[in-house]
């Protein structure tokens, strides 16, 4: 089996991706199941997220975990244009990318310079706010009616619904090529695999632009991207502006017909990180593997982010608690069990498993030293 | 005056549980640079089975439910679910730590939804209730003042957790073992060289965290008086952030920050409104961080990530 991995790794790359290509165009017609190529299109989507969380978290090497944030505005946006002002679907493909890039510069900027586990949470936070926002909706506020001076908000802000609370938007309307509607499995099966395949591509591109280039400089080492010139705040901005923008396009792209505070803002999180981890941070083809054991599961109609992260809710709310969880567990358990298991391919992508020293003190057998780094690897267990 | 009194009381209560499953999170930190997303679930396992041990020890046993067997039922469920951290960590994380830092920790998440799913399984997935009976063991007295009501239930609770907290404190700072876990929590080379047996003071650490984390688990069951299992995800991210607000890999910081935390959500309850409480003490979370980007006690530290 292993022998069968390293020889898969070895492969010309463009043979993968051409054998590749052509399975999965041969898919729905190989396998005219709908319940197979649904499966195949959760596994689009995951893959897309986990490309998009690839941005930040394996090519800038930023621990974030509230990526279902971004998704989230996006979604809503998508949401929210579509059903209240009639926008064409795939106009709202830009837009809703560019205000969640916009809300991430917004929301990165004044965290950027926490360190690894900070941001880690901050960026959870950030993650349970937008959720616990949308969950309540705008007519929650009304509590600043108590504040002087701000009684007439009380009539404005009481009746208004905007994000539908936990119940979401429903009735996105379908996306619409010349006259050309997206209805079944399939259509949308090669709708994804559109932009999977344009995402990978994108991302290869991306990879060995000078930005991918500046991004995996200030992974390996901040204070020497620094000093040769990059503007690390910028690249790390961009990241995340990239990471979110792919996100956000990602929930209209993904063909849901509503949106709901559970699946855009729960802990989609554990998934999508899990996947960049099983795959190793920071190299992208398709995270394939871990993405079709976690696309192999999925109830009748049921957005795959409803099952994913209905704990998170329950556990809040106090509503059902049975229903879909098991389904959610068993998900996430495919996926993060194989992501242990494939650990030892977890290699020298990692940004984090270098010595831990500061450039610049050898001594403590940071990278400069040089001297038996796979032995030094875990080790960094240093407050 | 009152109400803010008794938010505060509450806040204090609360920030007690806070603190008690954050310190689980900061000592694994301290020693392993391991965020161990198991722990709240670990809390979790601690909740049913002191549910379990009440109910075995009590109703099948007959025992009267008196304060002394509320005492044992705490004994037992720390060392049982102490037993527990430690089997995780030898099957869960120990062969993981030489493959670098987010292996082990998804594994943790793995760990995490195993505990869930196990205890989901074993009893049930709807809401378990503490019967009243248990209740009413701790007499229903209560103290009023300044408008503020205080019950023995909160008095019992905040000593035992304020009296579990002191006993770790002294541990860390004034034993033989409790300096080798600080040695080794500044570094694994070095304490190695002293002498000091890395694997045992981790193994105890794994020991000490889910068992404090078990009390929390405990005190919380009886104190809401039902238990559920995502109950760890809930507490454990708050808890998880109690630690990060004081300063992760640092005791005292824990305590700190779960006492805030708990008095940041009260005080949010109290005056602002419930449904956004968590999303204030995310937001004030956010902002001392901003301010002060390794938590109120932590240290500024030199090394990058």
């Amino acid at each position: 089996m292993k022998d069968f991995f390293a020889r898969l790794r070895n492969l010309d790359e463009r043979w993968g991706y051409s054998i590749l290509a052509v399975v999965a165009v041969l898919f729905p017609i190989v396998v005219p199941s709908n319940r197979w190529i649904q499966v195949a299109n959760f596994f689009f989507i995951y893959a897309m997220l986990g490309l998009s969380l690839n941005i930040i978290l394996g090519y800038a090497g930023l621990f974030q975990l509230g990526h279902a944030a971004f998704y989230a505005v996006g979604a809503y946006t998508t949401a929210i244009l579509s059903t209240y002002f009639n926008v064409p679907t795939f106009a709202l493909l830009p837009i809703s990318g560019i205000l969640a890039a916009i809300f991430a510069i917004l929301i990165s900027r004044p965290i950027l310079h926490l360190r690894g586990d900070y941001l880690c949470i901050v960026t959870i936070g950030f993650g349970e706010i937008v959720r616990i926002a949308l969950r309540n909706d705008v007519s929650s506020l009304v509590f600043l009616a108590n504040i002087p001076g701000l009684a007439f908000l009380k009539e404005k802000l009481g009746n208004m619904v905007i994000t539908g609370g936990p119940n979401g938007i429903m009735g996105i309307a379908r996306p619409r090529v010349f006259g050309f509607v997206f209805r079944q499995q399939w259509h949308y099966f090669y709708l994804f695999l559109a932009f999977v395949a344009f995402t990978i591509f994108a991302m290869r591109r991306l990879e060995n632009s000078r930005l991918g280039r500046a991004w995996t400089c200030v992974r390996e080492d901040e204070l020497a991207a620094e000093a040769m010139g990059i503007n690390t705040v910028q690249v790390k901005l961009l990241a995340f502006a990239l990471g979110a923008a792919w996100a956000g396009v990602l929930y209209r792209s993904a063909g849901r017909h509503g949106v709901n505070p559970r699946g855009a803002g729960g802990h989609d999180w554990h998934d999508c990180s899990a996947g960049v981890a099983a795959r190793g941070v920071g190299e992208h083809p398709a995270m394939a593997n871990v993405d079709l054991w976690r696309g192999d599961d999925f109830h009748d109609g049921r957005p795959p982010g409803g099952i994913v992260a209905q704990p998170a809710l329950s556990s809040r709310a106090g509503t059902g608690q049975g229903n879909g969880c098991a389904g959610s567990m068993n998900l996430r358990q495919a996926g993060v069990t194989y992501g242990s298991a494939g650990s030892e391919k977890i290699d020298q992508t990692l940004w984090w498993s270098d010595g831990g020293g500061s450039p610049g003190f050898p001594r403590r057998g940071g990278r400069g030293s040089g001297h038996d780094r796979p032995e030094r690897r875990g080790q960094d267990h240093r407050l | 005056m009152g109400q803010l009194l008794q938010q505060l009381l509450n806040g204090l209560t609360i920030g007690s549980f806070y603190a008690l499953i954050a310190l689980g999170y900061t000592m694994v930190y301290g020693v392993l640079k391991l965020i161990n997303f198991a722990h709240g679930d670990l809390f979790m396992l601690g909740a049913y089975l002191g549910l379990v041990t009440l109910m075995g020890l009590v109703v099948n046993m007959g025992l009267s439910a008196n304060l002394l067997i509320f005492l044992l039922i705490f004994l037992i469920v720390m060392i049982v679910v102490g037993g527990v951290g430690v089997v995780l960590e030898r099957v869960a994380y120990r062969p993981l730590y030489k493959a670098g830092r987010l292996p082990p920790i998804v594994s943790a998440l793995g760990a995490s939804i195993f505990l869930q799913n196990g205890v989901m399984l074993l009893y049930g997935a709807r809401y378990r209730t503490f019967p009243e009976a248990f209740k009413r063991a701790i007499p229903d007295v209560m103290w009023t003042f300044g408008g503020a009501r205080l019950t023995l239930m909160q008095v019992i609770m905040l000593l035992i957790s304020f009296l579990l907290m002191a006993a770790l404190y002294l541990f860390v700072n004034y034993t033989r073992v409790g300096t080798a876990m600080r040695a080794v929590a500044l570094d694994h080379d070095t304490a190695r060289l002293m002498g000091i047996d890395v694997n045992r003071i981790i193994t105890l650490v794994f020991i000490i965290g889910p068992a404090l984390g078990a009390a929390g688990g405990i005190m919380v069951g009886l104190f809401y008086g039902r238990i559920y299992f995502t109950l760890g995800w809930s507490y454990g991210l708050k808890a998880f952030t109690a630690a990060i607000l004081g300063g992760i890999g640092n005791i005292p910081g824990a305590m700190v920050g779960g006492l805030l935390l708990g008095l940041i959500e009260a005080l949010a309850t109290g005056f602002v409104s419930d449904a956004w409480k968590n999303a204030i003490a995310f937001f004030i979370l956010v902002l001392i961080l901003i301010l002060r980007p390794t938590g109120l006690l932590g240290e500024r530290v030199a090394e990058k990530l």
